[in-house]
């Protein structure tokens, strides 16, 4: 089967089973904050929650992806790897060994060329977060990406001028999921 | 063990041996004069085989193919990997400082520097 969407967890706790993700797509968890079940990759570059992530029992069987840096310091572990290089970054100057490890997570989905990318808990109430998002968002015009929260009436109107940049809640990817099936 | 029918088996780190002393650098001539090379290379072929079975726990492929910079051995498991180098001189032998690995996501083949130092070895 021949999956059209993938999504990620970032690095806010989120509040929804993302098992609802893996019915038909894949999934990418950025560090610890999230539950892994199932998901295709882990990722960090953080050194500390990388040693965690190395010697969580439920990460045991999970590709986690790191910065090359990192990579070279933990090669020897089965199942670590590091980032491949993304095209984009070339004209956003992400800095890959420091960035967030959610953002490393959406370039990494982004890289996977899936059609759309939806993403649960990611922080974009840090200003620096929001403006890597929009300029990733806009490098990559070919990919829907969806921000997923928490059902509210208020509206979100920060990302009405990128077109490939949608906010659904909960209820709504609950609803594509089922239609999905 | 060393199991080759099994085409699912990830070999994702690679190393080289380097051959003993008096077989390194030598051409397929002076291999053709010089038997008691070929003997020497066969013997240090043999020990190879024999500790990568005592020491390895998951699987490995040794290149059989000549080399002339050494033996090329592939690796599907880093800890593997760590043990074989960690034990070098336990079994008298050199490896070429380099330590080649292929990224499981995009298939690129890299090599890193591997860096002895007092206290181990760290990649670079």
């Amino acid at each position: 089967m021949k999956y059209t969407h993938i999504s990620i967890t970032g690095n806010i706790a989120v509040e929804y089973d993302t098992r609802n993700c893996l019915k038909n797509g894949e999934l990418i968890v950025s560090g610890l904050t999230n539950k892994s079940n199932g998901c295709r990759y882990a990722v960090t570059n953080n050194e500390l929650e990388l040693q965690n992530m190395l010697n969580s029992p439920n990460l045991r069987n999970i590709q986690i992806v790191t910065s090359l840096v990192l990579y070279k310091k933990y090669m020897f572990f089965d199942n670590i790897e590091y980032v491949p290089s993304f095209q984009e970054n070339a004209t956003l100057n992400i800095d890959i060994d420091n960035c967030s490890s959610q953002l490393l997570s959406l370039l990494l989905a982004c890289w996977c060329e899936y059609n759309s990318v939806y993403m649960f808990g990611y922080n974009i109430e840090d200003l620096k977060e929001r403006e890597l998002l929009l300029k990733v968002a806009e490098s990559n015009p070919t990919i829907k990406i969806f921000y997923v929260r928490k059902p509210n009436i208020n509206k979100i109107k920060l990302f009405d001028h990128v077109n490939n940049l949608n906010v659904i809640d909960y209820k709504e990817f609950t609803a594509y999921a089922k239609a999905k099936k | 063990m060393q199991k080759q029918r099994n085409k699912e088996i990830f070999y994702k780190y690679t190393i080289t041996l380097m051959w003993p002393n008096v077989a390194r650098h030598r051409s397929i001539e002076t291999l053709q004069e010089r038997p008691d090379i070929i003997k020497d290379m066969n013997h240090f072929m043999q020990k190879i085989e024999t500790v990568c079975k005592l020491i390895l726990k998951k699987s490995y492929k040794i290149d059989y193919k000549h080399n002339v910079a050494g033996v090329r051995i592939q690796f599907s498991s880093g800890q593997d990997l760590y043990e074989f180098i960690i034990r070098q001189p336990e079994f008298e032998w050199e490896i070429i400082p380099k330590i080649g690995t292929i990224n499981s996501l995009n298939g690129e083949f890299q090599n890193f520097d591997l860096v002895y130092q007092p206290t181990g070895f760290s990649v670079a």
